[in-house]
């Protein structure tokens, strides 16, 4: 429980130009990777499986398979908030690839992109790992006697969930105390009609929708 | 029980506070109540920076900067040593590059100096403020008789932003400013004539300054072309610097330093300011002080007409009955100011119709008194902020609520 109040710093006047929604930016603006981890969206029974797995077994992998824009890589940074000595790693596409780094539990993101040399040593190497890829890599680690969790981030899309995670970024851009806007089922439903489980998409086409209401002085709700 | 915990700080100088469509800058101060053995509570709320001058490369600190000469030198080395074989390996494509710039040299260069000539066509300075001229010449001599359909001068402004990385990364564009302007109008040209043309076009007055950082910039840029029809036109392309209106400002009246000044005693608010915050401006307000001329004479004698009833205000506002006596005599009255626009205010002064116009927040300069001003509908109202701003209002009221003028701009 927390005793003390809410804490304010006082302006003459909330600035911005989303200042009459209460916010304090665009919610669906560019997130650091940490800020991504934090509003996470995740499965608090299935969370504390996995967390519990990786700080126990050494040759366990959890491994998130789907296409892009349906959460592998929050999935990763939202375990990685939770596991202190972790290290996250992004395969970049082109370029040289990094060096793999030695810590454990190890985050591999685009883990399909390791060349065949670095995949041979990770999986001679120790765990736990977290995996976040486009093709299933389990085949390849049970034939080195590694233990796998395989999941399938498209089977976590629900409308439901699609407005917990959409609404908690709004509540995150908040400017002070009062109301935020707030999307309702209805609207989520809509949204995965148009998109599907493409979140990425979804929170682009909201970005441009909420920089609408700032330009043209527009209230909530959102019209979608 | 409610604890108030008064506090000054000083403001980075770069970059100002600007909102835009996929880029934004905003400046906050982050609270924290440290408590032992409990979550700690936390608070923010944003202010407004106007910058006074931009850096000279406008490239802000990054690691990758400061990264620049060993990796330049490694770079170089790299690339001579993998460079060189290369080239011999790849020869093949030698001959690819060198037509595909041939085909540029020939269409882009070649065939519109069949027309013109030799093109001269420089600007005064790449380096410009908002409502500045951009100036600078074109001088050619055609070397065959020909009709063009004009000169056009084209600015553009833009923000060029990425997101993501590898095959995730995206650019994402907004054009923020796409301005032509035909410097000549279709005309025939005259083998052997000389044409010169004088450059003089003005910048928008709420030009928002170039930015650079990382992934994001607003870049802004000219091109000039001389139409010719059916043929290749000859264009030339500048890349444009806009930095930061006027320097002759007040920090304290420019910088967030205010925003909180419920908190402050106006006579320390100098001393209370880092060297670092102070950068250039503190100098261009002590010449000017010193001097005791503004470059604007007689724009000053009518700014000081407002002044009087700014001060006026200001010195009657503890007392209810005076200040409206004030507000009274000069309702309805035009005055010429010169304000820092603070941003669109999304929500009108308490007691004004909704409809109308747009509502931005403004601090009067001279005073630091706060205005809102209406900008009617079809009058050119800013986007965002904008420094040194000069034009006409008319007095419509005062909110006692907040303190400040509300004013129509005319």
């Amino acid at each position: 429980m927390n005793h003390c109040g809410p804490l304010q710093v006082f302006q003459r006047a909330a600035v911005g130009p989303f200042a009459h929604l209460n916010l304090s930016r665009n919610p669906f603006g560019e997130l650091t990777r940490e800020t991504r981890g934090e509003l996470a969206v995740v499965s608090e029974f299935q969370f504390a499986g996995w967390l519990e797995r990786l700080n126990s077994g050494d040759r366990f992998a959890l491994q998130f398979i789907g296409p892009s824009g349906h959460g592998k890589t929050t999935h990763l940074l939202a375990l990685r908030c939770h596991l202190a000595r972790a290290e996250y790693l992004y395969l970049p596409e082109d370029g040289p690839q990094p060096r793999v780094p030695d810590a454990r539990p190890l985050l591999l993101d685009e883990a399909q992109r390791l060349s065949k040399w670095r995949r041979w040593r990770l999986m001679h190497g120790r765990g736990p790992l977290v995996l976040g890829t486009h093709a299933d890599l389990s085949p390849a680690l049970r034939r080195y006697g590694w233990e796998i969790e395989t999941v399938m981030v498209t089977t976590l899309d629900s409308a439901e969930r699609t407005l917990e995670i959409l609404n908690r970024r709004i509540e995150a851009a908040r400017a002070g105390p009062g109301d935020v806007p707030c999307l309702e089922l209805s609207q989520a439903i809509r949204l995965q009609q148009r998109f599907g489980g493409d979140l990425r998409s979804i929170e682009q086409f909201l970005y441009l929708q909420f920089q609408q209401l700032a330009w043209e002085q527009a209230t909530w709700p959102l019209v979608i | 029980m409610e604890y108030r915990y008064p506090f000054k700080l000083a403001t980075a100088t770069w970059p100002p506070t600007y909102y835009g469509t996929y880029l934004s800058v905003s400046h906050y101060v982050h609270v924290r109540a440290s408590l032992p053995w409990k979550f700690d509570t936390k608070g923010s709320a944003e202010y407004l920076v106007v910058a006074t001058q931009a850096p000279d490369d406008l490239t802000p600190t990054t690691k990758k900067n400061e990264a620049g000469i060993a990796t330049k030198i490694i770079l170089g080395t790299l690339g001579l040593v993998i460079g060189i074989p290369l080239l011999f390996l790849m020869s093949f494509l030698i001959p690819i590059v060198l037509i595909i710039g041939g085909l540029y040299w020939f269409f882009r260069v070649f065939l519109p100096g069949r027309i013109t000539g030799k093109v001269e066509c420089e600007l005064a300075s790449l380096q410009l403020k908002p409502g500045q001229q951009v100036t600078g010449s074109l001088v050619f001599t055609p070397k065959k008789s020909s009709q063009i359909n004009g000169i056009i001068w084209k600015l553009m402004a833009e923000e060029v932003c990425s997101s993501g990385s590898g095959s995730n990364r995206t650019t994402h564009r907004y054009q923020l400013v796409n301005k032509v302007e035909k410097l000549m109008e279709a005309r025939q040209l005259v083998a052997g004539q000389r044409v010169e043309l004088p450059i003089d076009v003005m910048l928008p007055a709420n030009a928002p300054p170039s930015l650079k950082f990382t992934d994001n910039e607003l870049t802004w840029s000219g091109e000039l072309r001389i139409d010719i029809p059916g043929w290749p036109d000859f264009v030339k392309s500048f890349k444009l610097v806009v930095a930061p209106s006027n320097s002759s400002v007040s920090l304290g009246d420019s910088t967030s330093s205010r925003e909180f000044d419920d908190f402050e005693d106006d006579e320390d608010d100098e001393e209370d300011l880092t060297e670092e915050a102070r950068g250039d401006t503190a100098t261009a307000v002590a010449n000017e002080a010193m001097t005791g001329v503004s470059d604007e004479g007689d724009v000053a004698q009518e700014i000081l007409a407002f002044d009087e009833v700014a001060e006026q205000i200001q010195a009657t506002q503890d007392d209810p009955d005076k200040l409206m006596l004030i507000v009274e005599a000069v309702q309805g009255l035009d005055f010429n100011v010169r304000a820092d626009l603070q941003g669109r205010m999304y929500q009108p002064p308490a007691g004004v119709s909704a409809d109308g116009g747009q509502w931005s927040l403004a601090r009067h300069r001279s005073t630091g008194l706060d205005m809102c001003l209406l900008w009617p509908q079809g009058t050119d109202s800013p986007r965002g902020t904008a420094f040194d701003w000069e034009g006409t209002i008319t007095v419509l009221g005062y909110d006692t609520e907040h303190d400040r003028v509300i004013a129509r701009v005319k």
